[in-house]
């Protein structure tokens, strides 16, 4: 079994999840001291109703203080700007983020400056630059990215082409409310892609080198919880126990990564996601069978392991022992397929079918190299447990961009 | 449909486990905005003060070191203790010591962190507490910081009062003797059994319930078989977080209510009674509706035996307790004479068990009464073996 000498975990968020979770959310305003919130989120959301939902509870003497509703898919630091300085202008006192990742991580960014009384979020970047408590925000997922419980930030730099890391336990939200109305409306697409970027941080968290027994098991149950819940709500997206359920294991499999990080899936998806636009959690669903196969050799045991919480104890009671990581792998590119036909295709299965709104496609085979270089210099990489090069990147590219199972023998590592 | 109330969890404390944690102090504080911190140490944490001073240097900190006077009552040694905070002008708490100075810590802190002094009597919890660090130098101790502190009729919940931060060094809990470790493993097991199997543990608990019986299902035997490999231990204390977490009031907790009464009345620790317990009280608890002995194998078993019970259909409760029973033998083949097969030579006798019953039935939820619980404690002495029974 495998056991590190030393480890951390951290997971500070109060968490509140149930078929009537929004009810509390007076009440934690007020004992927190917020009375003029500011509402961060993103026109889908807001046009779903779902911002009207959560302000329609706020009663006397709370009141909304401002709305920031163009969020776009992914951060930027352009975006925090402009929201925290309506922010600022609107006297609020506290944040309230509705959304997604990037809303989640806007609302990070934003509480940073407010926080700091700061104009250049840059300065903060990287790992344990603040020092004090920030304001306080409310996080509202609407997606299943697990940003609620995380102490990361991820915002995108758009005049360097490069995302920026925000680490500190000051960023993680004071409380995060999982209430399945407000999943219900997320198209199936979406809820395809997070539910495969929650399983690939659980996956992860699981197998990389800064793995602890407490990540492990918050791990463990957000696979299985997938597992279960996956299928139930892409055949009936109304399936509200089923939405919570997907909720609690994207949140669950946030406090795996944050407390243990993640490998080269991440790394690669960073990279798809400031190079080629790609969303991240379409990103990992596509790269995690190839971060699976990649450190096969080196993380068998741990990924056999996870083939019980995967595709559950018949499989894995009647598979041999020497053949469950294998297993686990073809799980997961299964898993990838039947939402591909489910969503008719617009679930990607390799890098080639991962396309925008007009049908182009994002990746192209000349962005390989650039890819590769960035992808190495990631801070994710140094999690991995099989270390990669250039040469090996661009293999794994290739191979994800047909859709081919990765040729060990070709890896120059691993 | 009728649903269930929202979930609500939340667990403030970071752990920093391992070897070199106590290094980790002074950049947690740092990135918590202290520079003053006042250390508090007892008699049984003297000889930590050296490796936790060392920690701090080369790190420009002013470390204030205070020494618990154990002969003063409760409210003058919170008194001085605030006088002694303030007078410094410190902004955060390291603690290391015994359950009572941990309570003083945690008392201290809710005090200095008040708009205006108040009376022990009228403190509340707020959202200024400052840094508390737990340095964890004894098994029970991260335990007794999940559990809450009734002060003068008062009671004040666990929650709001952990430490923002717990160390669990090796190089400390190298000095933890295997007898704490196996009586405070064997706590830790019973509490996390008995959160999964009756807690109607919502998923986070099941959660760190869940990842406390690995640790201790893993580490326990390997403390009693090799005293020495300290990062068990560390890993052991983790687990006790982890349980003490994941079982909120313990009104569910059957085995540790009754081992917490027996043992103050005995010569037999806590965690003993409840492991000899335990079995018992699961047996018992087949005929509840709400029981997942699912839940509890899946943490005791290993991979192969939960997936074989699955397919096979077999009975989870007779597979748990099968799990349970094995190590517990398992423990007591490594040491023998360390765990006796039952109650038998605890000095409890069959005449008192009526009222240790009821008194547990008084604490426990309503699922658990007085009969019950005294067939759990009657099988307890009586039978042999649990693994027989």
């Amino acid at each position: 079994m495998f056991s590190s000498s030393y480890f951390e975990f951290s997971s500070p968020v109060k968490i509140v999840a149930g078929h009537h979770a929004l009810e509390h959310l007076n009440s934690a305003l007020g004992q927190m001291g917020t009375s003029c919130p500011m509402i961060v989120t993103d026109r889908g959301v807001a046009a779903a109703g779902l911002v009207r939902l959560v302000s329609e509870r706020m009663t006397t003497p709370l009141e909304v203080g401002g709305v920031a509703d163009d969020v776009p898919p992914d951060s930027e630091i352009e975006v925090v700007n402009r929201i925290a300085e309506q922010y600022r202008q609107n006297r609020c006192d506290g944040l309230i983020a509705i959304g997604g990742g990037s809303v989640l991580d806007t609302a990070k960014g934003v509480n940073i400056l407010v926080s700091e009384h700061g104009d250049d979020l840059a300065r903060f970047a990287g790992k344990g630059m603040l020092r004090r408590p920030l304001k306080p925000l409310v996080a509202i997922p609407t997606t299943g990215s697990g940003s609620e419980v995380t102490m990361t930030a991820v915002i995108k730099d758009r005049r360097k082409k490069t995302k920026r890391l925000f680490v500190s336990e000051f960023l993680v939200p004071r409380m995060a409310i999982l209430d399945p109305r407000m999943t219900l409306t997320l198209p199936l697409t979406v809820t395809a892609a997070t539910a495969m970027d929650a399983l690939c941080h659980a996956m992860e968290s699981y197998y990389c080198l800064a793995k602890n027994p407490i990540s492990d098991s918050h791990a463990l149950k957000a696979i299985e919880m997938t597992r279960d819940n996956l299928p139930r709500v892409m055949a009936n997206p109304e399936d509200s126990d089923a939405r919570l359920a997907l909720a609690l294991a994207a949140s669950l499999a946030g406090s795996a990564f944050s407390n243990s990080m993640v490998g080269m899936v991440h790394a690669i998806s960073h990279c798809l996601g400031s190079i080629c636009g790609v969303p991240h959690g379409v990103g990992n669903a596509v790269m995690l069978p190839y971060g699976l196969e990649y450190n096969l050799h080196k993380r068998s045991q741990e990924i056999g392991e996870l083939l019980l919480p995967l595709a559950g104890p018949e499989i894995y009671h009647g598979t041999s022992s020497h053949l469950r990581a294998q297993k686990t792998v073809a799980a997961v590119r299964n898993l990838n397929q039947r939402l591909h036909e489910i969503t008719a295709g617009k679930h990607p299965r390799n890098l080639k079918e991962i396309v925008n709104r007009q049908g182009n496609r994002l990746v192209t085979e000349e962005q390989m190299a650039d890819i590769a270089l960035k992808s190495i210099g990631d801070g994710a990489m140094f999690y991995n447990p099989e270390e990669m090069d250039e040469a090996d990147c661009i293999l794994i590219l290739k191979h994800a961009f047909k859709g081919i199972p990765l040729d060990n023998k070709l890896v120059y590592k691993g | 449909m009728n649903r269930p109330e929202a979930a609500i969890f939340k667990n403030p404390a970071k752990i920093n486990a391992g070897y070199r944690a106590l290094e980790t102090i002074p950049r947690e504080l740092t990135w918590r905005g202290s520079s003053r911190p006042l250390l508090l140490l007892d008699s049984t944490s003297r000889h930590v003060k050296k490796k936790i001073v060392i920690s701090f240097q080369g790190s420009q900190m002013a470390l204030l070191i205070h020494h618990m006077d154990r002969q003063l009552p409760i409210s003058d040694a919170v008194s001085k203790l605030i006088h002694c905070y303030q007078t410094n002008g410190c902004d955060a708490i390291i603690a290391s010591g015994a359950p009572a100075l941990l309570d003083m810590a945690r008392l201290l802190n809710m005090a200095v962190s008040q708009d205006n002094p108040l009376p022990l009597h009228q403190l509340v919890v707020t959202d200024h507490l400052r840094p508390l660090v737990a340095v964890i130098c004894e098994s029970g101790q991260a335990l007794h910081l999940t559990e809450s502190i009734n002060l003068e009729g008062r009671h004040f919940g666990a929650i709001g009062l952990m430490p923002s931060l717990m160390i669990i060094d090796d190089r400390l809990t190298a000095g933890i003797r295997w007898p704490s470790a196996l009586s405070d493993g064997l706590a830790t097991l019973t509490l996390a059994c008995e959160t999964l199997t009756f807690g109607q543990a919502d998923h986070f608990r099941q959660i760190y319930a869940h990842s406390a019986l690995k640790g201790v299902v893993t580490h326990l035997p390997s403390v009693l078989l090799k005293p020495r490999k300290h990062s068990s231990k560390t890993s052991l204390i983790a687990a006790e977080l982890c349980a003490g977490l994941s079982a909120g009031m313990r009104r569910c907790h059957p085995s540790w209510v009754l081992a917490g009464q027996i043992a103050a009345q005995t010569s037999f620790a806590k965690g003993m009674v409840a492991a000899l317990t335990l079995p018992f009280a699961l047996d018992q608890g087949r005929t509840l509706p709400h029981g997942r002995p699912d839940l509890l194998l899946m943490a005791l078993g290993d991979n192969d035996c939960n997936s074989k019970v699955c397919t096979q259909k077999l009975d989870p409760w007779d597979a748990a307790l099968d799990c349970l029973n094995q190590l517990l033998d398992h423990i007591r083949s490594i040491k023998p004479g360390c765990l006796p097969q039952n109650l038998h030579r605890s000095g409890l006798g069959i005449d008192r068990l009526e009222a240790v019953a009821t008194h547990a039935a008084g604490t426990l939820d309503k699922t658990w009464d007085v009969p019950a619980l005294e067939k759990i404690l009657k099988r307890a002495i009586l039978i042999r073996s649990a693994a027989a029974a």
